[in-house]
């Protein structure tokens, strides 16, 4: 099973990434619609992905109290019910690295779903190379 | 909700305290496309001729590009548009980093400020909320001290800050607006601006959207630029190397400034080129422009040693040989150390290093006292009293008073004859090219509206040294022979592509590198992701007419501030000297007497050389020759009617012989 | 005899050859002659080197400071005293 990972020693902190995919996910390009953020330090030069780790035995699935999050099997990323979601947040609070985000419009829970397993993150981060799927 | 752009301008008169704003008129992006074009346009309607840069009547204007807040490559960049405090003339100067992009989240793609406040102030944008707040606290403070306030008092580190720093407060003529702490609005002295206007900072939080009118076809044409890209030969250079990746080769090619351009070559330049850089202990990081996909920026650190706890963005090409080879010095650690100075304290490093130089020239004339020198010792390569010269002429303080102004004053100002070696013209310090050893950059660079410099149109490609560049050179001249940068064959016409390209690439808000300095994208592919981002076909042959349409807009604020063709020159010792590395063997004498053949090489910008070259720049531009100025017809044929009652008026729209 | 001084930079710091060659030599003889020269160096360090010089398409050749393209190309004729520099592809400002 192919992983995505992020080297956030190679992050250049340009957010290709982030207006790539929420360009794939919703009907623009924004910060909030991203479901990987890179947080900066522009001072030091440090930016580091925030994305889903794929757990094994994932929390956010856990503090689920309508069992709408599951794995897929084909990927590996989190699925997430939409018709089960209730917005209630339970999964962000839960999730150890920050994320599992909200959309408040919706009121829906979402996170990375590895674009149905060719994510579009890695194609714009060739050169860096500071994510990778393999 | 309007496609690419976020469709509003927003306004503030600090003098009155009012914030209002207005539609971005569609007409606006057909003529003028975005960014630097329509800050063009909002430049010559917002402006009288002939007032003084510093005062309140200056308009200071932040534009984002239309392709800015999107995911096309490279797309991120910012234009700051002004009168010019060192030229009194038009100034565009263009900055990466992540601000324009949050702007424009934030919903607005423009920013124009006009008069000024009375005490300093820093404009709040919380998405579309905007506040005027006080910024007496903050003034006083460098770029980064200042960047991590707002943060905290805003509660929010991901703010994006244009700020300026100790430079902009003091009106040095060459102080720059800092975006995202490193990236600058660095040449032509807009940090001045802001600092006249006593605006500290603009900060900006956006979470807002961008959408684009047909998302098929935009995500294929911004692959296709994506993949053209990546397949061009320097792209992984690029991002190894950086633009500091080209110094070695300028150096080998003689046309590395060394000495305040008494020199095109220096021993030893490779310690300060990219590839050792990348090799040592000072470089941490490769960092990237907003939607970059190349990320050719550098972070350094200086852990050790006499500037240990330095820490900066940078160094960039022009950086390495304005505060390294152009004062003598092969220190890198001094180009990094002087890099950290000016990004601090907001100055460009380019006018920076030109000043340092002309004054290392003049002590080595002798032509300071020792109350100007303050005990500072300016020998060639003296990387203390660089950095220590830095700190005076931000604080305005000794000799640094002096050399703030910029160099065309403090030459008029000491005198001695050092008029000679202040290399600027129009009153801008010129960037880091030998245009004695390039014809096509020497062109472009006389003609340049802002001054002497690479970024209104950057041919690298009559180099001749890479492949794109070659079949560049064929596309526009008909032969691949032309690529050869001593020739004055044909200058005329590959200037002037590159300008209409240029205009075209910062209007869109896309990067000078992603076409003329790689060559993986056209203006075709440009015009594609644009047309897919505002749902209106655009040909290339219309993105290049905007792009001349901008061009000569830019040209008409210039026409009406009273600019004619002898404006259009190089600096002195450029067009008197030749250039010593390159002379060896050459009959030094037959050229600087003008009895050369123009056929011949010579490494020199004489004014043979360059009235000959002017004379067909400005008949392609269909231009008048004895003034520069744009005819009638030139420019209703343009659809730039609206310039003419003006420039009419005051007898500025020559007849056709 | 013609000595021709070459510099190439394979690596940050670059490397010195003068190298002697036949009147009217071409600027390929030359990388051919730097090649053999290289080829007999210790191994190790001279494979970087070694694939270096063989990528053609990817170096930028300097004759006295211009780039061989703009003159004959790799058939440029040589003199003695000139200075061939041998970088790879690079672009900026």
């Amino acid at each position: 099973m192919k992983k995505l990972v992020a080297h956030p020693d190679k992050c250049t902190g340009c957010r290709s990434c982030m207006l790539v995919c929420s360009f794939r996910h919703t009907d623009a390009c924004s910060y909030p619609g991203a479901r990987i953020k890179i947080v900066s330090d522009e001072g030091r030069g440090i930016h580091t992905p925030t994305l889903c780790q794929f757990c094994d035995d994932p929390p956010c699935a856990t503090a689920c109290p309508v069992e709408a999050l599951s794995k897929d099997p084909k990927t590996n990323a989190i699925h997430i019910d939409e018709s089960l979601c209730n917005g209630c947040q339970a999964c962000v609070g839960a999730c150890p690295f920050g994320a599992m985000f909200f959309d408040a419009q919706r009121e829906k829970a979402f996170t990375c779903d590895l674009c149905q397993g060719d994510p579009e993150c890695v194609k714009i981060c060739l050169l860096p190379e500071a994510l990778r799927y393999a | 909700m309007r496609f690419a752009i976020a469709g509003k301008i927003l306004h503030v008169d600090l003098s009155k305290e009012k914030i209002w704003t207005e539609p971005v008129p569609e007409e606006w992006i057909r003529k003028f496309i975005g960014s630097r074009g329509i800050n063009a346009k909002i430049l010559w309607e917002t402006m009288k001729p002939g007032i003084d840069p510093l005062s309140p009547e200056n308009t200071l204007i932040f534009g984002t590009g239309t392709l800015s807040g999107t995911f096309a490559p490279t797309s991120g960049r910012t234009t700051v548009t002004c009168k010019s405090p060192t030229t009194h003339l038009y100034l565009k100067t263009n900055v990466g980093g992540h601000w324009g992009t949050e702007l424009k989240f934030a919903g607005y793609d423009y920013l124009v400020v006009q008069g000024a406040a009375k005490t300093p102030v820093y404009l709040w944008i919380d998405n579309g909320k905007v506040e005027i707040r006080d910024a007496r606290h903050l003034w006083g403070k460098d770029v980064r001290e200042t960047t991590s306030l707002l943060h905290e008092e805003v509660g929010d580190s991901a703010t994006q800050v244009a700020v300026i720093g100790q430079g902009g407060e003091n009106l040095v003529f060459f102080a720059a607006v800092m975006v995202s702490v490193y990236n600058a609005a660095a040449r032509g002295g807009a940090g001045a601006v802001m600092g006249s206007k006593k605006l500290k900072a603009v900060a900006v939080r956006g979470q807002g959207s961008i959408k684009v009118a047909d998302k098929k076809e935009f995500y294929r044409s911004c692959h296709v630029a994506i993949k053209n890209s990546y397949e061009d030969a320097t792209a992984k250079f690029a991002h190894l190397y950086g633009t500091a990746g080209s110094v070695p080769m300028v150096n080998e090619a003689r046309a590395f400034p060394a000495y305040n351009f008494r020199r095109g070559y220096i021993e030893g330049a490779e310690k300060i080129g990219g590839p050792y850089l990348a090799e040592s202990k000072y470089l941490k990081r490769r960092l990237g422009c907003n939607a970059c996909i190349f990320c050719c920026h550098r972070y350094c650190e200086i852990e050790e040693g006499r500037f240990a706890g330095c820490y900066t963005g940078g160094p960039e090409y022009e950086t390495i040989s304005a505060l390294g080879s152009g004062c003598g010095s092969i220190d890198l650690e001094v180009v990094i150390k002087a890099n950290e100075l000016c990004n601090i304290y907001g100055l460009d490093t380019i006018s920076a290093g030109n000043l340092i130089q002309w004054a290392m020239e003049g002590y080595e004339k002798k032509i300071f006292t020792e109350q100007q020198l303050g005990g500072l010792r300016l020998e060639w390569g003296n990387g203390e009293a660089i950095v220590e010269l830095l700190r005076r002429i931000a604080h305005r303080e000794g000799l640094g008073n002096i050399l703030a102004d910029g160099v065309k004053r403090a030459a008029e100002k000491i005198g001695c004859g050092s008029e000679k070696w202040a290399i600027q013209a129009k009153g801008l310090e010129q960037s880091r090219v030998e245009t004695r050893a390039a014809f096509g950059y020497a062109l472009a660079f006389a003609v340049n509206p802002r001054g002497p410099d690479h970024l209104h149109s950057e041919t690298i490609a009559e180099f001749g040294t890479r492949p794109g560049g070659r079949r560049l050179i064929k596309k526009i001249t008909g032969d691949e022979k032309y690529a050869n940068p001593r020739l004055m064959e044909k200058r005329a016409d590959i200037v002037r592509w590159h300008e209409d390209c240029f205009a075209a690439t910062d209007s869109l808000g896309l990067c000078a590198f992603i076409n003329t300095s790689r060559f993986g994208v056209d203006p075709q592919q440009m015009a594609d992701m644009f047309s897919a981002a505002i749902g209106r076909r655009v040909s290339e042959e219309e993105l290049m007419q905007a792009g001349r349409r901008i061009l000569t807009l830019e040209k008409c604020f210039n026409v009406r501030e009273g600019a004619t063709r002898a404006d259009d020159v190089l600096p002195w010792r450029l067009m008197n000297e030749p250039l010593e590395s390159l002379a060896r063997g050459q009959d030094v004498m037959k050229a600087v007497e003008g009895k050369a053949d123009p056929a011949e090489f010579v490494p020199i910008n004489s004014p043979a050389m360059l009235n000959r070259m002017l004379d067909e720049y400005y008949a392609l531009h269909d231009w008048d020759l004895q003034t520069s100025w744009p005819y009638r017809d030139t420019l209703e044929k343009l659809d730039l009617k609206e310039v003419i009652p003006e420039l009419e008026s005051s007898g500025k729209i020559p007849r056709k012989k | 005899m013609i000595r021709v001084k070459t510099k190439i930079f394979s690596q940050a710091i670059p490397d010195y050859f003068e190298v002697d060659l036949e009147e009217g030599s071409s600027v390929e003889t030359l990388l051919n002659r730097v090649r053999e020269g290289v080829a007999r160096e210790n191994r190790q360090a001279g494979s970087h080197k070694m694939a270096f010089l063989n990528h053609t398409h990817g170096l930028v050749v300097l004759l006295n400071g211009m780039s061989i393209y703009s003159l004959s190309g790799w058939t440029t004729r040589l003199r003695d005293g000139d200075e061939v520099s041998l970088l790879p592809m690079f672009a900026g400002g």
